[in-house]
Order: C-alpha cells, then structure tokens, then sequence
C-alpha cells in the first residue's frame, strides 16, 4: 500500500498557511472546471506539478504514480467521447469500417475529448496539490474556519483516524487466512472473504466500545474538543499565491 | 501506615452476559505508591481496574475515593476522571485523533481550561515525554512503543493524582518498556500513586511497592512482592511464575552460596553485585536498590 499520508506530513509547503493553500488551490480548481479552454487547464496542470515537484520536495515518482491512475481512466474515457459508431462514413471526419458499422471521429467530438480530459486532469491535479500538502488536521482547521458543523469535523477526524486502524485489522487478518490457505481457490477464497468480513463487524463493534471506554475515562462528555494548532500568514506566500491564482483567473476568464 | 487513596470494598461485578468478573473484592492502595496487580487473563484485572474511574459501577459494595464513596454524578465523574488517570491496555483505541498534538489536547479542552494554559501544558507533558519531535504525526505514523507513551502523556497532561495503567509494557520492545517504566518512576517519585497491571513477574517484582494477586474475581494474596511471591501455594493456585532473581536468590541462600540479607535483591544487577561482581551497570531503577539495606 502506499501511504501518502507520510509524503504529506514531510511536505515543504507545509510552511505555508493551511488557508492559503485551500484558497489557492480551490481557485485553481474553479477555473479548471468553471472554462473550456485548454490552455487554462494546461496551465493549471503544469503549475500544480511544478509546485509540488518543486516545492513541496514530494519525490516526483510518487507524484507521477498518483497521476498515473486518473490519467489512464481519463484517457479512455477521452477515447470514448472522440469515438462515435455509425452505420455510415457520410459525417465522420474519418472512419474505420467494421462489418455493417463504422467507427469514426468528428472535429466536434475530438475536440470535446481532448477538452474533457485535459480539464480532467487540471482540475485532478489542484486536488492533489490540496491533498498532498495539507494533512487533515489543517483540513479540519479551515473547515472549523469556514464554520463546518462540529459533528462533521469530529466524523471526519475519527474517520480518517480509525481508518488505518481498520486496514491495519483487515489487512492482518487477510494475512493470517493466507498463511492458513485461505485464498487457494475461489472457493475457498469466497469463504474466506466472508469470514473476514464477518468478523471485521465484530471486532469493529468491540473496539468501538473499548474506544467508548477510552473517551470516557478521558472526559468525554458530548463533544470531540480538541486544540487545533495555529498558522501565521506570511506576507510574502499570500503574495505569491495571490498573484499565481490571479494570473489563472485572468487567463481563464479575461476575453 | 499510609493512607489509602483508593478502596474497593466488597465488590462484586456481573457482565450483561451473566460472568461474575469480581466477587465480593476488598482491596486498599496505599497513596504515594506502585500497586501492581498480578494474575491470570480473565482474572478480573481490568475489569477491577475499570471501578477505580468510574467505568465500571460496581453492582454491589461500593468504591471510594480518599474515604468519599465514588459520585456517579456527570459532575463527580468529570471531576474523578481528571484526578483518577487511565492508560487503556491498546493503545489504538485511546489515539483517535489526527495528530499527537491534538490527541494530548483532548483531555485538558474537555477540562474546559483556557487554552493558553493547555498551550503550556501541553508543551510541558510533551516535553517531559520526549515527544516534541513527533508532535504533528498521525498516530498511525508511531511505532507501538511511541503510541504508548503518547498514550500515557494524554492522561499525564490532566496531571492526575493516580495513574492507571493496564499492561503498560505488554507487547514493547525492551527499550520502549524501560522508558515507560523510567517515566512511571519520574512520576511516582513525584507523588502520584501509580496502579498497574502485568504479566511479567520480574517486572513486578522490580517495580511494585505492593503487588495483589487475583483469581477468579477475588484476591487470593497481597504484600510486599519479596513475600508475596515466596508463597508457593499462592503461586501455584493463581499458576504464576517466581520472579527469576528472588528464585536465584533463595537458591543461592538456601546452599549456603551467600548469607541472607535483610531485603532479598529486587533487580538482576543486585543481585550480581551481591556475587561480587564489580562491572555491573549501575542500578537505574531508583529507590529499590534493597542491596544497600535500605
């Protein structure tokens, strides 16, 4: 498996305020998504992948791995809308014959394909810039910011924590059914899924009483209160975010 | 003789499942001291351990607090809770938040105290841990050791007066339990009454001021460990082991290999340094250096 979460954590752009990356990026992400032109996705693209390759110090090969999976759905995707199938050649701007049918692309169609994708992709990777600088505690923070309701920052946070708590379980016991041939066979594999999934219920129900206890001992009464750590602005970083957002926001939506 | 700080007077415990956990269980801790308790898995340990917070109600006899039966009240509890810390056995159920730095916060916040003065706590229990450098890690990033005490520094920042532990040093590498057991030491050194529960017999042999030894929901035994653990049919019954060094001890005074001391050695190197050994490391578990006759 791979962890992003550790890449996350090293981050260098994590000297940076939480606020101004969530605004940076989610303006990006606007204009990504708010224009058709590919240039502005292109630009979007190039300026998320240059900011992470060469600020955050994130190793470009994770970087690249991460893009790897949505650009390869992307691009078949892209395929799919480029492609129409016909029974006739006439409006095709050029075809291929397949039997009685006719695979063939129009300027219309290639260029809503290469649209899609590439605003696919722009808009993926101001995601990823989010993602890959701001751990979830700084999330929480700017959502607590933005006056989230309480009771989803607290789902949210024991979400993500029990999470890897939960994997950590499954993936233990994935490892002891192996080790016993649990997934010789699919038949055997059948069973053994069903198992695991059985008893993952049961341990979760178990651990979250025990998670109850904990809590309580610890003063619980209603509310998952905890101190969120401060961030200072810099002047310089607002400035530079600002004038790169600015500079999105003029090519997508200047005439 | 002490006061207790604790007492647990004729108790008796049933799970909604029908097991009588505890039956009609006596038991004082001494304030100011490290009580262990020793016993076999479904003994009855944390479940005994789980009344001094205030978890589990006892159905019948009652649990007190400095002399003052335990208050059930939301109030009382809150304030039990504070003074009254405990260190849940799996350390992955007692992290739940995003990182250290949070996780420590959450107990002082729900104190209601101003955050200023959690700032300060914070940084001082972090501190005193070691775990500055970790502060903004995920607790799924440490190891178990490293949750452990990130455990232990969540219930140390309310600055509680008792410290319950369960199995602290279950499954930690020997590192890891050591610098939980110094930390456990620094704090009782201090003044807070420390409770734990082990499996490890040597451990508490070493450590614990007063050990009790529970079978099937009652105390069958309880002394000073030295005394405790030479009663062969208190070992027997609750099918514990002789700490090595008291067994190596008796052994050697009983052949005649070396004359009886007033308190037997509690830890490895005392008892080579009674041997005549000179290159030994120097005693680093304070306090319960008995070679010297203390």
């Amino acid at each position: 498996m791979l962890y992003i979460d550790q890449y996350v954590y090293q981050n260098k752009l994590r000297i940076t305020h939480p606020v101004e990356r969530v605004v940076f990026a989610g303006v990006n992400l606007l204009c990504c998504v708010a224009t058709g032109k590919p240039l502005v996705h292109l630009v979007v693209l190039a300026l998320m992948l240059g900011l992470l390759v060469g600020f955050s110090k994130i190793p470009a090969f994770v970087i690249a791995r991460l893009m790897f999976a949505p650009a390869a759905f992307l691009l078949l995707g892209g395929l799919a809308i480029a492609v129409n199938v016909g029974t006739s050649p006439e409006r095709a701007a050029d075809s291929l014959q397949l039997g009685p049918l006719y695979l063939g692309v129009t300027g219309q169609s290639l260029s809503l394909a290469a649209v899609t994708v590439s605003k696919s992709l722009g808009a993926t990777s101001a995601l990823y810039f989010l993602v890959l600088t701001t751990p979830l505690s700084e999330l929480l923070y700017v959502m607590r910011m933005l006056r989230v309701p309480a009771v989803v920052i607290e789902l949210t946070m024991l979400v993500y924590r029990f999470i890897f708590v939960f994997l950590e379980t499954a993936f233990a016991m994935y490892n002891a059914q192996s080790a016993r041939l649990g997934f010789v066979s699919f038949r055997c594999s059948l069973n053994s899924f069903g198992l695991l999934f059985a008893n993952l219920w049961i341990k979760a129900f178990f651990r979250s009483q025990t998670v109850y206890n904990c809590l309580l001992s610890r003063g619980y009464d209603g509310t998952l209160a905890v101190l969120h750590p401060e961030f200072k602005f810099s002047p310089a970083v607002t400035a530079a975010f600002a004038l790169l957002a600015s500079g999105v926001i003029i090519l997508a939506f200047a005439a | 003789m002490r006061q207790e700080i604790l007492t647990a007077d004729k108790i008796t415990f049933t799970y909604l499942d029908g097991t009588t956990a505890l039956h009609e269980l006596s038991v004082k801790i001494p304030q100011g001291r490290r009580a262990a308790f020793v016993g076999n898995n479904g003994a009855g340990k944390t479940t005994l351990l789980l009344h001094f917070n205030g978890i589990n109600r006892p159905d019948d006899g009652e649990v007190r607090y400095k002399e003052r039966k335990l208050d059930y009240s939301s109030k009382g509890i809150k304030e039990l809770r504070k003074n009254i810390g405990y260190v849940f056995q799996d350390t992955d159920s007692q992290l739940f938040a995003g990182s250290v730095y949070q996780d420590i916060s959450f107990g002082p916040v729900n104190l209601g105290l101003p955050p200023a003065e959690i700032k300060v706590k914070l940084e001082r229990v972090m501190r005193e841990t070691g775990l500055l450098a970790l502060k903004d890690k995920p607790p799924h990033a440490l190891s178990h050791g490293q949750k452990k005490v990130v455990a232990i520094a969540g219930v140390l920042v309310m600055e509680p007066e008792v410290l319950i532990l369960d199995e602290p040093t279950a499954g930690l590498d020997q590192v890891s339990a050591s610098r939980v057991m110094d930390l456990l030491n620094s704090l009782n050194n201090t003044g807070t009454t420390i409770i734990f529960s082990s499996h490890n017999m040597d451990e508490v042999y070493a450590w614990a001021d007063i050990v009790f030894v529970l079978k099937d929901g009652t105390i069958i035994a309880e002394g000073r460990p030295a005394d405790v653990f030479r009663r062969r049919s208190v070992l027997q019954a609750a099918s514990l082991r002789k700490p090595l060094v008291l067994e190596l001890y008796d052994n050697l005074v009983s052949r005649g290999c070396l004359p009886a001391q007033a308190e037997a050695p509690a830890t490895g190197e005392a008892l080579l340094l009674l041997l005549g050994a000179h290159d030994v490391r120097p005693e680093t578990r304070e306090g319960k250096s008995h070679v010297a006759g203390v």
